[in-house]
């Protein structure tokens, strides 16, 4: 450093806010230049008026009056960032997969098979409704030769239910999470 | 023995002039965290052992930005009950003194940005800086006009640069954090510091 340093660079040096190379370099330089120095020493000086500014002291008790302004805060209820949603919903899924034999979890699993056998016969008349409706196109004259997607299987109806279900759930958690932080 | 208010806080202790000391000067005392964890239970009285512990602080935060000690004592109580609506975004496993100094900063501004030019007189009494045993009378006189210029000079700097200076010489914040405290670029926090300094020596110089 060759030139003097601009005053801006003496305020960052005393705010320790220089990089590495920057405060090796200036120091170098006020090792052999006196009147940077000196600018130093008085900036450092005033640094030192500034921060020795004495705090003066309350002549009053302000907690009475504070507390009368409360009112009791609504729940605290944590919000849940992405990360520790996905980890919760890793310890539930590690939980069930840990504890599938248990006789809580036999019966949970016995409710959701009934839904889902249900969801399955719902997917099945849907199925041959759609098989009828094939089978009057086609017999049609005009519709004969239209190729139209076979139904899917009522299982793969009922994956689609549950993920919806799921999706619903996790999504409003997320939704719900950041309206918390932002309140 | 003298009671200080804020003892056992990172903050700076200084000798209160309420005149009573805490109930748990001879019990160990909760950690903050602890208080917060109560307060966020619905405990109230919780939260008046952290205003206990930082009324000071946080009034020396208002004083220093606004220089009137009733309008300070106002915002103090201000910050506090602005902090207990804000708990809940509080981060628990750090500090509490910095934050709600900070809190404090910001309500400050606040109240500087609505309002008035300020008045440029001193209130009522004048500063009686700490005082080692054995210092001569004229040295604490010239401490006491020194204390007085220097608050007389931070009154007359515009809001913002009030508020950098808080926050860099007495809450020791980086140009990073009051960047983002105050929702200003970087720069602007070293230009802020820059002429706020530039300025409080040039009324120094004059006042000596």
């Amino acid at each position: 450093m060759g030139n003097h340093p601009n005053d801006s660079l003496l305020h960052a040096y005393l705010d320790e806010e220089l990089e590495p190379g920057q405060r090796a370099e200036l120091e170098a330089h006020l090792q052999s230049c006196r009147a940077c120095t000196r600018d130093l020493e008085r900036l450092r000086q005033l640094f030192t008026s500034i921060e020795g500014l004495p705090d003066r002291g309350l002549t009053r008790d302000l907690t009475p009056a504070i507390l009368s302004a409360l009112s009791p805060l609504p729940p605290w209820v944590p919000s849940l960032a992405i990360g520790e949603l996905l980890g919760a919903l890793g310890i539930v899924a590690a939980l069930i997969l840990g504890l599938g034999t248990s006789g809580i979890l036999v019966g949970l699993s016995a409710a959701f098979g009934r839904i889902v056998t249900q969801l399955e016969a719902a997917g099945s008349q849907l199925a041959l409704g759609w098989q009828a409706a094939l089978t009057w196109l086609r017999s049609s004259s005009s519709l004969s030769t239209l190729q139209l997607p076979e139904m899917a299987s009522a299982g793969i109806w009922a994956t689609i239910a549950i993920a919806a279900v799921v999706l619903w759930f996790v999504g409003n958690g997320l939704v719900l999470g950041r309206v918390r932080r932002r309140s | 023995m003298p009671c200080f208010l804020g003892s056992g806080s990172p903050d700076r202790t200084r000798l209160s002039r309420i005149g009573r000391c805490s109930t748990l000067e001879r019990m160990p005392e909760p950690a903050d965290r602890d208080l917060v964890l109560r307060t966020r239970r619905g405990e109230i009285q919780a939260f008046g052992e952290l205003v206990r512990r930082y009324q000071s602080a946080v009034f020396n935060v208002c004083y220093r930005m606004l220089g009137e000690r009733m309008e300070a004592e106002d915002l103090a109580q201000e910050t506090f009950i602005r902090a207990y609506r804000r708990l809940a975004t509080y981060d628990a496993d750090r500090s509490f003194g910095p934050w709600v100094r900070r809190v404090a900063t910001r309500v400050c501004l606040n109240h500087l940005d609505r309002n008035r030019p300020p008045s440029l007189e001193l209130d009522e009494d004048r500063d009686r800086p700490l005082v080692a045993v054995g210092d001569e009378p004229e040295g604490v006189l010239a401490g006491a006009q020194a204390s007085d210029a220097l608050r007389r000079a931070i009154r007359e700097l515009p809001a913002r640069y009030r508020a950098v200076i808080e926050l860099r010489h007495y809450q020791e914040m980086s140009y990073a954090e009051i960047a983002e405290l105050l929702e200003i670029p970087l720069s602007d926090v070293k230009s802020h510091l820059y002429r706020a300094r530039k300025s409080l020596a040039r009324s120094l110089m004059g006042s000596g």
